[in-house]
């Protein structure tokens, strides 16, 4: 796992809030929506989350991540923090009845890797998610001559694609504008803000509590 | 004679009185429920708790004979300056206006009085279980989600996620918002995901709800990926088990099956073939570490897979925790919670001098003992005159040395739920045959999938399928399974 750029974490963790709060719209805080009954919202598996993950990005899942080079992270690594069972040499047979501290941790981990990966293998050939982005052309810029700025559409573009390919539904405006402020928040703090964007829109969107519960 | 309800006062009674109790109260035959729950629902007939016209112990219960906050409050004002242990009578005389004294309380302090908790069906005594709103219409559905009821968009998601082991994708959700019989295409995913690796698979959701009842080691484990002291190998309890739960077979199977199966994997996926050998040869087939050395005609399921015997008899004579396993891990009683006690009169008799006679000891003793003797003639590692893992009349003369002369006099018949049983083979049928099965094996699916034992207000559509299962099912988990995903429980968001 890689990550480059210290302030992206920053940026991650506010687009994260905001993400988390709006990512749904099946649950807006519509003053008139009904309570739910139930109110039994469950954490996908690990494996779950993880095989979502690999098929909207397009990855195979056992290149998804791993710690140290050597260890998958979901099936091995964070095996136990994420939801998975060892009975045979650690005798856990169920799962964990209360999510460890460690969870966010391993998920953000987990998406981090995913999605940097994600962008550097559309940077290096076909693109698949983050094409729009990359694909747009350069604004003039002074100071970073070679810093891509690309339109607001083709992030948008992406926005939508990852929205699609993560949470299986179209986007609203409330989370289009949310991922597009993730971008103007990068712009005056990060050296690469196209990648940088890149890779945290992405996360936002894959560790939305939509996408990691049900 | 009838018992004592020294349960609801639990407070007041010794450990042996609490014992005592649990033995007489909690001793739950297969189809039989102490009144309790019953005169209960007599008072609150219309309390969603009450569905199929009883509620469970757990209203004042955590684990009997403890008490819940609720419970506490209600043995209080259970007629109170009245002599401890109660008689049958007199509780049962005294519960109604008991239950109405604390209707006005807040047990669990969640803002909520126990009235209302008891009508709305939630939990009196869980502060995180309160009311359901009542005032929830279908016109306020918010974006597609209707959370007053159940929701088929919902429920597709959940399957997809549950047995297919993946999110739909958007083509996939929106192809079944716009099929016509959204019943239809609910179960004809159902059943495309019933055969998924991920829930059928090696190491699938099927696979892995056997973990407690094998208990897997794999330190002494022989076959695939062996430990260092290979004695049994487990792979043959979990592909047995899956091979049980799936292709719609009477799941009783478990219990009461002869023969063996293999999980193949493939790249296809995982292949289970069953297949039937004598010990020899499979001995000389698969190896003396790992071949199935009971006769086929002592054979009762997993119970008597090596494995089992392995990890549970062991070197014992009387192999009392090889039944209490069988006992919690197939039908839900745990002998050391005071679960399932059924005493029967004269036991135990204490053949291999272990001092169970002991009146703190005797309380499950006398359940436990003769819920024990069938497995006696199963050898576990060793120990006995009987073949390793195998099956011998003569078994128990190997530990006349160990446990004295009488451990000979132990006899092979005993006794389960109360029912005198021959053998082991008689056990499992009496066992696969009872309610106490079907209920341990739904609830093994409820919280796989639910993730929560059934709530309050669930009890109903929870009992429904254990009925189901054995009846209107025939014993198939999988026809189980179409009518789980059908419940409100698990569709309604």
């Amino acid at each position: 796992m890689r990550l480059d750029s210290p302030l992206l974490r920053a940026c991650l963790v506010a687009g994260l809030f905001v993400a988390c709060n709006k990512d749904d719209p099946k649950s807006t805080s519509t003053p008139a929506a009904d309570v739910s009954r139930k109110a039994r919202v469950l954490p996908k598996s690990g494996e779950v989350w993880g095989r979502d993950l690999a098929l909207g990005l397009s990855l195979s899942e056992h290149e998804l991540c791993r710690e140290l080079d050597s260890l998958d992270c979901i099936s091995e690594a964070h095996r136990i923090t994420l939801g998975g069972v060892e009975p045979a040499r650690l005798g856990i047979d169920e799962p964990l009845e209360t999510t460890p501290v460690s969870a966010p941790i391993a998920a953000d981990r987990v998406a981090l890797s995913a999605c940097s990966l994600r962008y550097e293998k559309d940077l290096s050939g076909t693109a698949v998610v983050f094409g729009p982005v990359l694909d747009a052309p350069a604004a003039a810029n002074p100071d970073r001559p070679f810093a891509p700025d690309p339109s607001v559409e083709a992030r948008a573009a992406v926005s939508e694609s990852l929205v699609e390919r993560l949470l299986a539904r179209a986007p609203n405006a409330e989370e289009l504008a949310a991922l597009e402020a993730l971008h103007s928040d990068l712009q005056d703090v990060s050296s690469d803000p196209t990648r940088d964007w890149c890779i945290g829109a992405c996360m936002v969107v894959a560790t939305s509590t939509e996408a990691l519960f049900y | 004679m009838s018992p004592p309800f020294r349960v609801v006062l639990a407070g007041t009674t010794g450990v042996l009185g609490v014992a005592a109790l649990a033995l007489s109260v909690f001793g739950v035959p297969s189809e039989a429920q102490p009144p309790a729950p019953t005169a209960f629902c007599g008072v609150y007939p219309d309390a969603p708790v009450c569905e199929g016209g009883e509620t469970d112990c757990t209203v004042c219960h955590t684990t009997p004979p403890s008490l819940n906050s609720y419970g506490v409050d209600l043995a209080a004002a259970l007629v109170p300056g009245t002599e401890r242990p109660l008689h049958e009578d007199i509780f049962l005389e005294g519960l109604a206006p008991a239950l109405q004294a604390i209707e006005g309380l807040d047990s669990d302090g969640d803002g909520f009085y126990n009235i209302e908790e008891i009508e709305g069906g939630s939990s009196p005594s869980d502060a995180q279980s309160v009311p359901t709103p009542q005032d929830c219409s279908d016109d306020n559905a918010t974006d597609g989600y209707n959370v007053c009821g159940y929701d088929y968009d919902f429920a597709f998601k959940k399957v997809m996620i549950d047995f297919c082991g993946r999110s739909p994708n958007r083509m996939e959700r929106e192809a079944f918002s716009d099929a016509g019989n959204k019943s239809g295409a609910l179960h004809d995913q159902l059943d495309a995901c019933l055969d998924t690796e991920y829930w059928r698979g090696f190491d699938g959701k099927v696979w892995n709800l056997a973990n407690r009842k094998i208990g897997p080691q794999q330190a002494v484990k022989s076959g695939r990926d062996a430990g260092e002291i290979p004695l049994a190998d487990y792979d043959d309890d979990y592909a047995y088990f899956v091979w049980t739960q799936t292709d719609g077979r009477d799941v009783r199977l478990v219990l009461t099956g002869t023969t063996f199966v293999e999980a193949v994997r493939t790249a296809e996926g995982t292949v289970y073939e069953e297949w039937d050998r004598s010990p020899d040869e499979d001995g000389d087939l698969r190896g003396y570490d790992r071949n199935q050395a009971v006769i086929p005609e002592r054979r009762a399921g997993m119970l008597t897979h090596r494995w089992f015997l392995m990890s549970n008899t062991m070197f014992t004579s009387i192999p009392r925790t090889t039944a209490a396993q069988a006992y919690r891990a197939y039908l839900g009683y745990d002998i050391s919670k005071l679960e399932g006690l059924f005493p029967i009169e004269g036991e135990p008799h204490d053949y291999d001098l272990k001092g169970v006679q002991v009146p703190a000891c005797a309380s499950c003793h006398s359940t436990l003992d003769p819920l024990t003797y069938p497995f006696s003639r199963y050898e576990g590692i060793g120990g006995g005159n009987a073949p390793d893992y195998g099956y011998s009349t003569n078994r128990l003369h190997g530990f006349r040395d160990v446990d004295g002369p009488g451990i000979i006099d132990t006899p092979e018949q005993g006794y389960i739920f109360g029912e005198p049983v021959a053998d082991l083979i008689e056990w499992a049928e009496v066992a696969a045959n009872s309610e106490s099965f079907r209920r341990a094996t739904v609830l093994d699916y409820w919280k796989l999938l639910l993730r929560e034992a059934p709530r309050a207000n669930e009890r109903g559509e929870f009992n429904d399928l254990v009925a189901g299962l054995g009846s209107d099912n025939g014993w198939s988990i999988e026809a189980m399974l179409h009518d789980l995903i059908d419940t409100e429980a698990y569709g309604a968001p």
